[in-house]
C-alpha cells in the first residue's frame, strides 16, 4: 500500500528525532492526515517543538512557531496591514498563522482574545483582516501546547475552543533508557538537521484526500454514536461529547486505519482513539474527582461496557 | 470401647440397616427367600469391617459362610460332610464349564446365589470404603432413597416402611459420620457432651420431623399409579374364573370381583371375542343387585336355574322384539369364558359343540355346561330380536304403579343403610317435575352429561373409610368410568323407587372387517363395560346408558322410529314433554362419532401416559448426556456439516459465528467491549497458534471493509476446522 509506506516514512523520520514516542508521532500524523489539529498538554522540554519541527521537515512544509505570552495580540498571530508609503496603500503582512505547520506554544498563557483568533483561524482555515478574507495555505496543521492547567498564570481554554482540537495528547517523560539514547544522539549532532523531507506537500494533500475514502461500515458509525451517547448518559460525566466529536472520532479512525494499511476501520481503531478524541471534550462531575476517577478511566469504562458490533442485526 | 469405636459401631449399624433396605425389595420382587440369611451375611461383613479384621481372615470365613448357606438352602446334607464337599465341587465344575462355554442359562441356582453373595460382598466393600476413607455416604443414601422410591412407584413392592427406616437411619449415619469427620479433622478429641448433644439433637430433629411428616396431611399422587400399566402389559393368564366378566378391570391388589369398585385401571386391548352381527350390540353377561356402598355383590336369594338345550327357546326376563326382526349373532370366543355373551332380546343359542345352557334367574347369566361342569364355549350363534319399547306406553308409566310391585323386586330396590341422604335428595331434585317413570329415568341418565362429569379411567377414586362410592362420585370427584356412572344411576333410580340393576358385559367394540356385508365386531378387554337396566311396570326391563362417551342409542333410535309412525311424527312437533334427547341424538350422531374419535385418541394418549412420560424422561436424559459430552461429538457434526457448504462469504460468516458461539460455550467468553482482534489474540494465546487471528482479520475485512472477494476460503476452512477440532479435544 502506497499510502501506508508514505505515512510510515514520515513516522520513521520523526522517530529519528523523537526517541520512544512513536505513538505520539503516529497520532500527530493521524491528526495531520485527518486535517485536524492537536493539543499537546505537557510540561516544557519533553520534545514537543522538536517533534513538530521534525514533522514539518518530513513533509517539506513551512514551519511557523508562535510563542504565546500574556501580552500577545491577535494581530501578532494573524498578521497586520501596514501602510506602505511607497505604494501609497496598506499592505498585508501575514502573521505566523499563515504557515503549513504551526506550533502554538503555551496557548493557555495568552488572553482569551488572542486564543480565539488562533482557534477561529484553525476552524475556518482562513483569516479575515480589515475585511479581506485570506485562505490559509493547505495543508494547515496546528499543534498547540499547553502547560497542565494547574500551573499559575494561565487562561484555561473554554470547552468550545477545546472542541476544535481533533486530538489531545500527553507526551510524558521518556524512560531512563530512552533518555540515555536521547543524550547519545545529541552528543555530537543535532538530529533535526539530519532529516530531510520524505514526501511532498502534494503527496500529503493527496493522502488527506485518501483518508476520506477509507470505508466506514454502518455498524462502525453505530458504534461511534453508541460511544458518544454513553458519554452523555454516564453518571460521572457532566457534559458529554458533541456530534462534532463523533465526526472527529470517525475522521481520526479513518486516518488511523490508513496508517495501519487498511482501507476500512475496525472497532480497534475507534477504541484506541476514543480517549484522545473524547478526552478533552467531556467534563466530569465533581463526584468523579472525589472518587479519584480520571477522564481516561471513565472513558475506558465506557469502552468496556459498549458492545462491539460484530454481526449484522437480523433485521438488516 | 473408646468413644470413637462406639461412634463407628453405630455408623456401621445404620449403614447395615440401609443396606438391608436394598435387600428387601430385591428379595421380595425376585421371589427369593431367606432374607435373614442374606442379612446375616451383611451383618457379618459389616462386623468384620468394623473390627477391621484383616482380609486374609475375613475372606475365608465369608466364603465358608457362603458355602454353608448354599449347602443348607439347596441340600439336606450336613455341612461338615464329605457329600456336601462333593456337592460344592460338582457345582463349581458344572458352572465353570457353563461359564466357559458361555451357556448362560446352564448355570445352576446355587451358583446364582453365590454370585449374588459376591455382589453383596462388593457392595459391603464399597460401603466400607465410603465409611472409612471417604467418610461420606450421601451418595449411597440418595441412591437408597431413589431405589426404594422407584421400586415403590413402579413395582408392586410397597416401600412405605422402608422409606421411613432408610431416611432415619441414613440421616443418623450421615450425622455420625460428620461427627467423626469433625473429630479427625480437628485432630482433637471431640468432647463427649458436645457429641452426645449433637447426636441427641440430630435424633430429636429426625423424630420430630418424621412424626410431623407422618401426621401432616399429604397431597395425593399427581401421576396415576404406573403399576397397573406394567401388570396389564403382561398377558393375563387368569380371568375366565368366576365368570363375572372380569379379567378386565385390572386393579392393583384387589380381587376380580366387584365388591370394591374404583381406582385406576389401564387399557388392555387383548381381544375377547369377535361377533358377526348386523347391528352393534351391548353384550350382557350378568347383572348384580346388591349395592354395598363400595361395590356390588349378588344377593343371597336362592338361585333359580333353568336348563336349556342348544336351540331351545330361552325365557329371559326381557321380552324379545317381533319375530320378523330376529337376527343372528355369530360369536367366536378368543378367550375362554364358560358363559354366553347375550345380545338384548336373546331367543336361543346354537353351537356345533355339545353343550347345555343354564339360565340363572338371579343374575341373568347364561352359563355353558358340558357333562355337569362349566366349560368354556368357543363358537356359537345367538338368535335375538332387539326388544322394542313403545314410547307411548313408556310415557304412560305411572309413578303410582310402583306401589303395586311384588316383593320379588325388593332386591332391585335395595340400598345400603349408610347411603347419605343427599344422594336421595339429589335423585328427587333431578326427577322433579317428571310425570312418568320413563322421564325420570331419562332425567337421571341425562344428569351426568350435563353436570360437569368427566370420563377418565385413571382418576377414578377409591372410596376410603366410610365414604360411599356413589356419593363420592356424585358430589366430590365427578370423575370416573362406566362403573361410577352406572352404579350411580342404579342408586339414583332406586332412590326414586324404580327397580334397577347393574349390568356387566361388553360394549359393542369395533368393526374389524365385513363378511357378506355383515360387520364383524372385535370386542377387547377395553370394551368391558357396565350399564343399567331399569324396570317399569307393564313395560319390563329396559337398558340405560349413563356413561359419558358411550351411547346405546341404536336400540332407542330404532324404537323411536316406530314410535314416530305411531304417534304421527311427534319428533317434528316441539316435544310436549322434555323428551328431546332422542331427536337430538340423531342430529348429533355424526358429531358424536367425531367426539368419539377425539376422545378415543385422547384416551389413547392418556392410557399410555406412563409410556409417554418415560419417553420424555428418556429423551431428556439423552439430551442431557448429549449436552454433557457435546465436546466429544460437536466437531464430528459441525465439520462435516459445514463442509457441505460452498466456499463463499455467507458460509464463512456463518462458520465464524459458529466458532464464536462454540468458543463462548467452552468458556472463552468474549467481553462486551472486546473487539474481535483482541479476542482473537486471546484465543490464539490459549491454543498457541494464529488461526483465530487469520480468520478474524479476514472476517473484519469482509464485515467492516466490505471486501469479500479476495478471500482464500479453503485456507480459512482449514483454520476453522483446526480450531473446532482443538475445541473438541
Amino acid at each position: 500500500m502506497m499510502e501506508q509506506l508514505q505515512i510510515q516514512s514520515i513516522i520513521t523520520n520523526i522517530e529519528k528525532v523523537m526517541i520512544g514516542k512513536k505513538h505520539i508521532a503516529e497520532l500527530a500524523v493521524v491528526a495531520l492526515l485527518a486535517e485536524g489539529h492537536v493539543l499537546l498538554e505537557d510540561v516544557p522540554g519533553v520534545g514537543k517543538t522538536m517533534m513538530v519541527r521534525a514533522l514539518a521537515k518530513s513533509i517539506g512544509a513551512d514551519f511557523k512557531r508562535i510563542q504565546f505570552t500574556p501580552d500577545l495580540l491577535p494581530s501578532d498571530v494573524l498578521g497586520v496591514s501596514i501602510y506602505n508609503p511607497k505604494e501609497m496603500e496598506f499592505e498585508f503582512r501575514a502573521g505566523p498563522i499563515m504557515g503549513n505547520i504551526v506550533l502554538a506554544d503555551e496557548i493557555n498563557r495568552t488572553s482569551p482574545k488572542t486564543q480565539s483568533a488562533l482557534l477561529e483561524g484553525m476552524e475556518e482555515a482562513s483569516v479575515t483582516i480589515d475585511g479581506i478574507t485570506m485562505p490559509i495555505p493547505k495543508p494547515f496543521f496546528v499543534m498547540a501546547t499547553q502547560n497542565p492547567i494547574e500551573h499559575e498564570g494561565t487562561y484555561p481554554l473554554p470547552e468550545a475552543q477545546l472542541d476544535r482540537f481533533l486530538l489531545k495528547l500527553k507526551m510524558g517523560y521518556p524512560n531512563p533508557s530512552e533518555e540515555i539514547e536521547i543524550l547519545d544522539r545529541v552528543e555530537k549532532l543535532t538530529p533535526i538537521e539530519q532529516i530531510d523531507s520524505v514526501i511532498t506537500l502534494e503527496q500529503l494533500l493527496n493522502l488527506q484526500k485518501q483518508v476520506k475514502m477509507v470505508k466506514v461500515d454502518q455498524t462502525m458509525k453505530g458504534y461511534i454514536v453508541d460511544l458518544a451517547n454513553r458519554t452523555r448518559q454516564d453518571t460521572y460525566i457532566y457534559l458529554g461529547v458533541s456530534p462534532r466529536a463523533s465526526i472527529a472520532l470517525m475522521r481520526a479512525a479513518q486516518s488511523y486505519a490508513m496508517l495501519q494499511g487498511r482501507d476500512f476501520i475496525i472497532p480497534d481503531d475507534i477504541q484506541y482513539l476514543t480517549p484522545f478524541v473524547f478526552g478533552h471534550r467531556v467534563i466530569l462531575r465533581p463526584e468523579a474527582r472525589y472518587d479519584g476517577i480520571s477522564t481516561e478511566e471513565v472513558l475506558t469504562r465506557i469502552i468496556k461496557r459498549t458492545p462491539v458490533p460484530y454481526k449484522r442485526k437480523v433485521s438488516q | 470401647m473408646s468413644k470413637k469405636a462406639v461412634l463407628s459401631f453405630f455408623i456401621y449399624f445404620f449403614v447395615f440397616v440401609l443396606t438391608v433396605e436394598w435387600l428387601k425389595p430385591v428379595i421380595e420382587l425376585t421371589d427369593t427367600d431367606h432374607l435373614y440369611l442374606f442379612s446375616l451375611y451383611l451383618l457379618i461383613s459389616f462386623l468384620f469391617y468394623f473390627v477391621k479384621l484383616k482380609w486374609y481372615y475375613a475372606a475365608p470365613i465369608k466364603i465358608v459362610f457362603i458355602c454353608w448357606i448354599i449347602v443348607s438352602i439347596y441340600t439336606d446334607l450336613g455341612f461338615i460332610s464329605f457329600d456336601a464337599f462333593a456337592y460344592l465341587i460338582e457345582a463349581i465344575r458344572v458352572n465353570t464349564a457353563a461359564l466357559i462355554s458361555r451357556e448362560w442359562l446352564e448355570v445352576t441356582n446355587p451358583f446364582r446365589t453365590f454370585l449374588f453373595f459376591l455382589l453383596l460382598w462388593m457392595t459391603t466393600y464399597l460401603l466400607n470404603y465410603w465409611i472409612r476413607v471417604r467418610k461420606n455416604i450421601l451418595l449411597f443414601f440418595i441412591l437408597t432413597i431413589l431405589f426404594i422410591a422407584i421400586l415403590d412407584t413402579f413395582s408392586p413392592y410397597n416401600g412405605e416402611k422402608s422409606i421411613m427406616i432408610a431416611l432415619i437411619s441414613g440421616f443418623i449415619a450421615m450425622g455420625l459420620l460428620y461427627a467423626q469427620r469433625v473429630g479427625t479433622e480437628n485432630k482433637e478429641q471431640v468432647k463427649t457432651p458436645l457429641l452426645l448433644g449433637g447426636i441427641g439433637s440430630l435424633v430429636a430433629i429426625l423424630v420430630i420431623s418424621g412424626a410431623l411428616a407422618f401426621i401432616l396431611p399429604k397431597a395425593g399422587p399427581i401421576w396415576p399409579d404406573p403399576v397397573p400399566f406394567f401388570t396389564a402389559s403382561k398377558p393375563s393368564a387368569s380371568s375366565g374364573e368366576g365368570g363375572n366378566g372380569s379379567g378386565v378391570h385390572k386393579k392393583v391388589g384387589y380381587g376380580e370381583n366387584d365388591e370394591n369398585l374404583g381406582g385406576a385401571f389401564v387399557a388392555d386391548d387383548t381381544p375377547v371375542f369377535t361377533a358377526a352381527v348386523p347391528t352393534r350390540q351391548y353384550w350382557k353377561i350378568e347383572t348384580k343387585d346388591t349395592y354395598t356402598s363400595k361395590g356390588w355383590i349378588l344377593s343371597n336369594t336362592e338361585a333359580q336355574i333353568s336348563s336349556y338345550n342348544l336351540g331351545e327357546s330361552i325365557q329371559s326376563d326381557i321380552t324379545p322384539g317381533e319375530e320378523e326382526r330376529t337376527a343372528t349373532a355369530s360369536v367366536s370366543m378368543l378367550q375362554e369364558y364358560p358363559f354366553v355373551m347375550q345380545p338384548y332380546g336373546i331367543k336361543q343359542v346354537d353351537a356345533l359343540e355339545p353343550f347345555t345352557l343354564s339360565w340363572n334367574e338371579t343374575n341373568q347369566k347364561l352359563s355353558t355346561f358340558n357333562g355337569g361342569s362349566a366349560v368354556p364355549i368357543t363358537n356359537y350363534d345367538v338368535a335375538y330380536s332387539e326388544p322394542v319399547y313403545s314410547l307411548k306406553a313408556l310415557r304412560n308409566t305411572k309413578i303410582e304403579s310402583l306401589d303395586s310391585l311384588t316383593s320379588e323386586f325388593d332386591r332391585y330396590l335395595q340400598l345400603p343403610e349408610t347411603l347419605p341422604t343427599r344422594v336421595r335428595e339429589l335423585a328427587t331434585s333431578i326427577t322433579e317435575g317428571d310425570g312418568n317413570l320413563y322421564e325420570k329415568a331419562k332425567s337421571i341418565e341425562r344428569y351426568f352429561k350435563q353436570n360437569g362429569f368427566r370420563y377418565n379411567e385413571e382418576l377414578a377414586a377409591i372410596p376410603e373409610g366410610d365414604t360411599d362410592y356413589v356419593d363420592q362420585f356424585l358430589f366430590d370427584t365427578k370423575v370416573g368410568y362406566c362403573d361410577n356412572f352406572s352404579t350411580s344411576m342404579v342408586v339414583l333410580l332406586r332412590s326414586e323407587g324404580i327397580p334397577a340393576r347393574w349390568v356387566k358385559g361388553f360394549a359393542p367394540g369395533e368393526i374389524v372387517e365385513r363378511e357378506d356385508s355383515i360387520p364383524i365386531y372385535e370386542i377387547t378387554n377395553n370394551n368391558a363395560h357396565s350399564w343399567v337396566e331399569a324396570y317399569f311396570p307393564n313395560i319390563g326391563w329396559m337398558t340405560f346408558e349413563p356413561t359419558i362417551g358411550f351411547n346405546n342409542s341404536a336400540n332407542l333410535n330404532y324404537d323411536l322410529d316406530i314410535q314416530t309412525d305411531e304417534l304421527e311424527a311427534p319428533k317434528k312437533t316441539p316435544a310436549p314433554t322434555p323428551k328431546k334427547p332422542e331427536p337430538a341424538k340423531e342430529r348429533t350422531e355424526v358429531s358424536e362419532k367425531l367426539t368419539k374419535v377425539l376422545s378415543d385418541s385422547i384416551d389413547w394418549v392418556l392410557d399410555r401416559k406412563a409410556t409417554f412420560i418415560w419417553i420424555i424422561i428418556g429423551l431428556a436424559f439423552f439430551g442431557l448426556l448429549a449436552y454433557r459430552f457435546r465436546r466429544k461429538w460437536l466437531s464430528k457434526v459441525l465439520i462435516p456439516l459445514y463442509r457441505t457448504r460452498k466456499n463463499d462469504w455467507d458460509s464463512f460468516e456463518k462458520m465464524y459465528h459458529q466458532l464464536l458461539k462454540q468458543l463462548h460455550a467452552y468458556g472463552y467468553v468474549k467481553e462486551q467491549g472486546q473487539t474481535l482482534t483482541e479476542y482473537a489474540t486471546q484465543i490464539d494465546g490459549y491454543f498457541s497458534g494464529n488461526h483465530m487471528k487469520q480468520l478474524t482479520s479476514v472476517y473484519e475485512r469482509g464485515f467492516y471493509g466490505g471486501n469479500k472477494v479476495e478471500v482464500d476460503y479453503p485456507l480459512m476452512r482449514e483454520s476453522w476446522e483446526n480450531l473446532i477440532n482443538q475445541l473438541s479435544s
